[in-house]
């Protein structure tokens, strides 16, 4: 019996709260978002030639090592815009302190694509700009090949350089 | 709040991007006038390497070549009569290490000369990000020989500063057309008026003789001077016949809402015959 009335007594306390609360009067605010268009670009995998021996050149492809050693940049922003692209400063040679090791890249030795995986790719010359449309998603990815070159004399050592890709919305 | 808001919107759209990613900036263009003389971008590092952020400014408009291609255009030399904003305008931080995963502000701030004649001055804001690398030491060089190319990103930005009323509007100069393999190719040439860019849309409607439309492209466009734009018709399926493609240019644009200069829509045809 006791334990009837505590839950009466619970219920009831219940509802009456629960009537408090729906007899308030109704407040509000108001949130606001603005969506900032935002422009993403990511460096995924470095253009990487691995171990080479002394006097054979080693290449990398754009397309076939574009899962592997290809250069891969991912970009994304408003869906089918355009953007520029463009390849500043390619260095002609990497260095290791005061030794260096020709670099080139050929006039198709860069891409692009909708696709991650590089299939499909547009070519393009990096030594010079192109134009290009962000897929619907609003993706792109840009692949980047080359071809190093070490003499039979090349000094052993890890040889670095640095490639600049410039990226701009064309407002078009 | 707003603030909060927005960069909490930016945390979102970001958080979608792969961890990989380097960095975003956000928003891409940023509009300031003698009123509101800062603003401010935010920059994020979504990977798990720290970035090292530097920021200049350089004058810089787009241009387009005969095909009808964009790009931007940065003089070797200024003449002193552009309508330049980058000597006057300052970014805080200037250059910055953005810890992994970290999100900060970059403010800009104008200070224009005193006296500076009514208008709108660009400039691009250029934001170079690198990803910081350890330095080999002897110890860590390899017996033979190794080569790896690392990456940097140079993302270019669009400003505005408006000083006084200013406006724009738009001129169509011209249509052309040339038929290039299973496409026609329709050249558009475009005048800025006012003392303002014009920064819309151009809308391309190829009608046929009924009245239907076909085809239907409709791209981006930013005149600051001139302009020409490309729109290419694929002629598959497309009967022999008598055609309208019409253009139509606004300036309705969500990308950067509150901050597009309006201007009447203008709209002009041209007919065309495919044999």
């Amino acid at each position: 019996m006791k334990r009837c009335f505590f839950l009466l007594v619970v219920l009831s306390f219940v509802l009456l709260m629960g009537g408090v609360a729906f007899a308030q009067p109704e407040a509000s605010i108001t949130a606001t978002a603005t969506v900032l268009s935002p422009l993403t670009i990511s460096g995924d995998q470095n253009l990487n030639f691995g171990d080479v021996l002394p006097g054979v050149n080693s290449s990398v492809d754009k397309a076939t090592d574009a899962g592997t050693n290809a250069g891969k940049f991912s970009i994304s922003g408003n869906p089918s815009s355009e953007i520029n692209l463009e390849f500043t400063a390619l260095p002609n040679a990497l260095t290791n302190g005061a030794n260096s090791l020709t670099i080139s890249f050929s006039s198709t030795d860069a891409g692009h694509t909708t696709n991650t995986d590089g299939s499909s790719q547009t070519a393009f010359d990096p030594s010079a700009s192109t134009t290009a449309t962000l897929g619907t998603g609003g993706n792109l990815y840009v692949f980047l090949g080359g071809t190093v070159q070490p003499t039979h004399t090349q000094t052993a050592g890890t040889y670095t350089g640095t490639v600049t890709l410039q990226i701009y919305y064309t407002g078009n | 709040m707003r603030g909060s808001i927005s960069f909490l919107t930016l945390f979102i759209v970001c958080g979608l991007c792969p961890l990989y990613s380097q960095a975003s900036f956000a928003p891409v263009a940023l509009y300031l006038d003698n009123a509101h003389r800062s603003g401010y971008i935010l920059a994020d590092n979504g990977t798990e390497k720290a970035q090292e952020v530097s920021i200049e400014f350089v004058f810089g408009y787009p241009v387009s070549d005969s095909t009808g291609k964009v790009t931007i255009f940065f003089p070797d030399s200024l003449t002193g009569a552009e309508p330049n904003a980058a000597p006057w305008l300052f970014a805080y931080p200037r250059k910055f290490r953005l810890e992994p995963y970290q999100r900060r502000k970059i403010r800009f701030i104008a200070r224009p000369p005193q006296n500076l004649p009514v208008g709108e001055y660009w400039a691009r804001p250029i934001i170079t990000s690198t990803e910081t690398r350890k330095l080999l030491t002897g110890g860590d060089q390899p017996r033979g020989i190794e080569a790896k190319v690392y990456f940097q990103i140079r993302s270019v930005l669009a400003l505005s500063y408006r000083n006084g009323p200013v406006s724009t509007g738009i001129i169509i100069q011209g249509i052309s057309a040339k038929a290039q393999g299973d496409s026609l190719v329709l050249l558009l040439d475009m005048e800025r008026t006012g003392n303002a860019a014009y920064i819309g849309n151009a809308i391309l409607r190829f009608v046929d003789s009924s009245g239907s439309v076909k085809r239907s492209i409709t791209k981006q466009i930013a005149v600051y001077y001139t302009l020409r734009k490309r729109f290419d018709i694929d002629l598959a399926g497309l009967t022999p016949g008598e055609y309208v493609a019409e253009f139509e240019l606004n300036t309705m644009r969500d990308d950067s809402p509150g901050n597009i200069l309006q201007a009447a829509p203008v709209i002009k045809s041209v007919a065309l015959t495919i044999p």
